[in-house]
């Protein structure tokens, strides 16, 4: 599909390498692009320094490009993208305490461990460290439960076959939606980031629109709180402020900015209240100032675990 | 124009579920951790050129779902500029350097020299990198074969490539 020019033979100009090199780019853009595609690249690429140059520039201007504005947002190609993120989206961290099982669970995960498991009707999970799924699917239901540690769920839509996820005592059910569940230590969260989802737990039932959020701790809901990620966080603006937080929120908090993540698993230490305030742009420097300024230690366990413990004194 | 807060609180909101679409896009947790950071990272650098509060969610998407399809496109390349001198950068996944650098009226530049292509060429363009669209859907949009969207793209790059000068 690529002209090639006789560049090769003799030297060519720079408007010729910026011409192929435009060529080529625009050939291997296309997710179609052939083997012999790629390999006639990389002997262009090697017949003339300049043609990497040229090759390098319209690299970095596709880059810049990325951020262009356009004039009319359309909401056609974000919606398609996110069309298979619609559902449920449930984490849940911390321990398993008082639960009893009387079977294995279906899918777990060791620490440092990960697993992706795609369920029979399209649905996902992924299992986090540490992390214990069962999994009961009938035809009327398709009931999870999260046993211990984080899980993401992208739950494909059937309206015949209610998508429930238990956690503890808590049962979250998609109505069609996207929303979140942590459970930390005895606190059990719902945030619902598109439509709604029904929350359930000892007999109560509460329906959460979207831009909703709810707390279930020491067996009772707390208030609907409406968009309350959104305007807490905005007001802070570039910074994360704590008061008298339980470390196990803050470092859950941290996880969603610092790559990789931290992990506690102390769970009289994630329960201390400390206070930080924590600056979003300074997260190559994270460990060091949560080291200096909280009484913790961390250990790198992999390049994606950071254990967090009790500083010893 | 949005307030740099309001980014903060989208991209919070927005996490965990461009978190989910990019990993099963690049099929890699690990790898949409590391690009969901850099989705914010880079918008944060961009942050005096936002777009309006109502169009940030999209924009914060849009750009996340662009970082996943490059990603891809430049696993796609890599093994073949490897050792190719000029290259290295794209065989790590690292933002270039100069990106870093941007100054404002060098991107001001671009947005003219983009506004200045021919309107087919323009429209090509915007759709594959603004929208991330393939060659197929940009043609099926258009109403122009696969074969006409790659060649207005081509002449889309190569009016673009030097838009800022001749590099030093």
């Amino acid at each position: 599909m690529i002209e090639q020019s006789n560049g090769s033979q003799m030297p060519g100009s720079d408007n010729d390498a910026s011409r192929e090199a435009a060529a080529w780019f625009a050939r291997l853009l296309d997710e179609h692009a052939t083997e012999m595609d790629h390999q006639g690249f990389r002997a262009w690429l090697l017949a003339d320094n300049r043609n990497a140059q040229a090759y390098a520039r319209i690299e970095k201007l596709w880059e810049r490009a990325a951020f262009e504005h356009k004039p009319a947002e359309q909401s056609g190609s974000r919606r398609s993208f996110l069309k298979t993120a619609t559902g449920a989206l449930v984490i849940a961290t911390a321990g398993t305490s008082g639960w009893l099982w009387t079977r294995q669970p279906d899918f777990s995960t060791g620490t440092g461990e990960t697993n992706a498991i795609r369920l029979e009707d399209g649905s996902t999970i992924e299992l986090s460290a540490a992390s214990a799924v069962s999994i009961d699917f009938t035809p009327t239901l398709r009931r999870i439960v999260l046993r211990s540690g984080e899980a993401y769920f992208t739950v494909a839509p059937d309206a015949r076959r209610p998508f429930v996820v238990e956690a503890g005592e808590l049962r979250a059910t998609a109505l069609g939606t996207a929303y979140s569940v942590s459970i930390s230590s005895g606190r059990t969260s719902v945030a619902v980031t598109e439509h709604s989802v029904r929350v359930e737990a000892h007999g109560q039932m509460i329906d959460l629109a979207e831009g909703q959020a709810l707390d279930w701790a020491a067996d009772r809901f707390g208030p609907v709180t409406s968009s309350e990620i959104d305007s807490r966080l905005a007001r802070r603006q570039r910074r994360l402020v704590f008061l008298a937080r339980p470390l196990g929120e803050i470092v859950e908090e941290i996880n969603r900015w610092r790559n990789g993540h931290l992990v506690i698993l102390d769970p009289t230490l994630a329960q201390r209240p400390v206070t930080a305030i924590i600056d979003v742009n300074d997260m190559a420097d994270i460990d060091k100032t949560l080291e200096q300024g909280l009484p913790i230690a961390l250990s790198g366990y992999t390049p994606y675990l950071t254990l967090v413990s009790a500083k010893k004194i | 124009m949005a307030f740099s807060s309001d980014l903060l609180g989208t991209f919070i909101t927005l996490r965990k579920r461009l978190l989910s679409s990019i990993s099963r896009f690049v099929g890699s947790h690990a790898a949409a951790e590391d690009l969901v950071q850099d989705t914010f990272l880079r918008l944060w650098e961009r942050r005096e050129r936002l777009p309006e509060a109502s169009q940030l969610q999209g924009y914060v998407v849009r750009t996340g779902r662009n970082l996943a399809i490059d990603f891809r496109r430049r696993q796609r390349i890599a093994p073949f500029v490897e050792g190719v001198e000029h290259l290295d950068f794209l065989t790590d996944n690292a933002p270039t350097p100069e990106d870093h650098l941007l100054a404002r009226d060098r991107m001001r530049s671009l947005s003219e020299a983009i506004a200045a292509l021919p309107p087919r060429a323009r429209e090509v363009f915007v759709m594959a990198r603004i929208d991330g669209m393939t060659y197929v859907e940009i043609g099926a949009k258009l109403g122009i074969s696969s074969k006409t969207v790659f060649s207005h793209m081509v002449v889309a790059l190569e009016r673009l490539d030097g838009f800022d000068g001749p590099e030093t």
